[in-house]
């Protein structure tokens, strides 16, 4: 998301990053992705995650696709450091008007899902038109996670 | 269009500093998007 950023803030919104983690974990990922103009929130109890319908359990790490995304990051270079946060807790993106008005909606199904940036950045453009992705919203009703 | 819930806004998280926020400050003055991680590691 970090090289869309320019562009996000020139269609007027912004980013802010929200983890499981502690503060000083939040604080470290912010220092080490050197992001400080980016605002990085830690929800330990997970209750944004839990209203925004996103999973958590076993399976998200367990399905095909998530060894596909592990082995493509891992031929990639990426590797993982020490976890800071919930390791079943999935996770997914919002973009909110300043109304509260949902504009965009994904949540990861499993590990290693991310949304199109495009997507993302077509629903800014669009402004307007909700686009929802991923595992359609219920309103306000958060999911029914099945935890394993 | 659907809605964040006001439950949602009022969720209480907290930044690099510790300090308590509510979630729906970040939409407070322009459209924001959320990307939720895993975990910082």
């Amino acid at each position: 998301m970090r090289p869309h950023l320019p562009e996000i803030r020139r269609l007027g919104a912004d980013l802010a990053i929200i983890g499981s983690g502690d503060p000083a974990s939040a604080k470290a990922f912010q220092e080490d992705l050197e992001i400080r103009d980016v605002p990085v929130f830690s929800d330990e109890p997970r209750r944004a995650y839990e209203l925004a319908g996103f999973c958590r359990g076993l399976l998200p790490l367990l399905r095909p696709r998530a060894v596909g995304n592990y082995l493509r990051a891992f031929f990639s270079g990426h590797r993982a450091g020490r976890k800071q946060g919930d390791a079943l807790q999935q996770g997914g993106v919002l973009v909110v008007r300043r109304d509260g008005g949902l504009l965009f909606r994904f949540a990861s199904r499993a590990s290693g899902d991310h949304p199109d940036a495009a997507s993302i950045l077509e629903a800014l453009r669009a402004g307007e038109e909700p686009r929802i992705c991923g595992i359609p919203s219920e309103g306000d009703k958060p999911r029914r996670v099945r935890r394993l | 269009m659907d809605r964040v819930s006001r439950e949602f806004g009022e969720v209480e998280v907290k930044d690099v500093d510790g300090r308590p926020r509510r979630l729906k400050e970040s939409w407070a003055e322009r459209t924001c998007v959320l990307v939720f991680v895993r975990q910082f590691g």
